[in-house]
């Protein structure tokens, strides 16, 4: 019988780099939000940390050979709840829209979405790390 | 779910970033293996079993929900 033999990646550029990435677009998205704008620079930042976030997201949850299982798991589940809660939030605003009217400037809004779907997805990510596993959390 | 990772482990000698390594996973997803807080894929069980030479269902001791049930009440 073939004896598994695999080495495991490196976990802590990959999540430092993830964690960058995420910095980058968090501190573009609160420029987005608190001054309504789009400029340059912004989306420079944007581009980039889109960019880092995504090519170490895939990295950690194992596009890259050799991978954890776990991880992987922890991974696809936070961005799938990340996902939900990103467009719930949408929903939301979409909804109070109706009752408080209120204008949001394009840049305003590409901000918000940002912020809930990087943050959201960090704090699942680091809550189900340390839980250890995605089952038995929320039974649909 | 319980386990006797540790045990069949430690008859082997191996530490658990030994057998981190040996499996292909992190040393997290072991610790998290033998406290139960985590169910293997099949892969992983067997890879584990393989490496310390045991069947998989002496290694991981699967509970059936019912009895689950019944403890919870109990």
């Amino acid at each position: 019988m073939e004896k598994p033999e695999k080495k495991t990646d490196s976990y802590k550029a990959t999540m430092g780099l993830m964690w960058i990435g995420s910095a980058i677009l968090l501190v573009s998205s609160v420029y987005m939000i608190i001054w309504k704008m789009f400029n340059d620079i912004i989306a420079i930042g944007v581009l980039l940390g889109a960019m880092i976030i995504i090519i170490s997201f895939f990295s950690y949850i194992g596009m890259e050979r050799p991978k954890d299982e776990r991880l992987m798991k922890v991974g696809t589940m936070s961005a799938t709840w990340s996902w939900y809660i990103t467009l719930m939030f949408l929903c939301f605003l979409l909804f109070s829209g109706f009752y408080t009217p209120r204008q949001f400037q394009p840049a305003e809004l590409f901000g918000l979405v940002i912020f809930v779907m990087v943050s959201s997805m960090l704090v699942l990510n680091t809550y189900f790390n340390r839980k250890g596993d995605v089952e038995e959390t929320f039974h649909l | 779910m319980k386990t006797r990772m540790k045990e069949y482990r430690a008859r082997h000698n191996l530490t658990q970033a030994q057998l981190a390594e040996k499996v292909g996973v992190r040393r997290e997803t072991i610790v998290f293996l033998e406290k139960g807080k985590y169910n293997p894929s099949l892969r992983l069980a067997h890879d584990i079993s393989v490496v310390l030479g045991v069947k998989i269902d002496d290694v991981f001791i699967f509970e059936d929900e019912s009895d689950k049930k019944e403890d919870e009440k109990d």
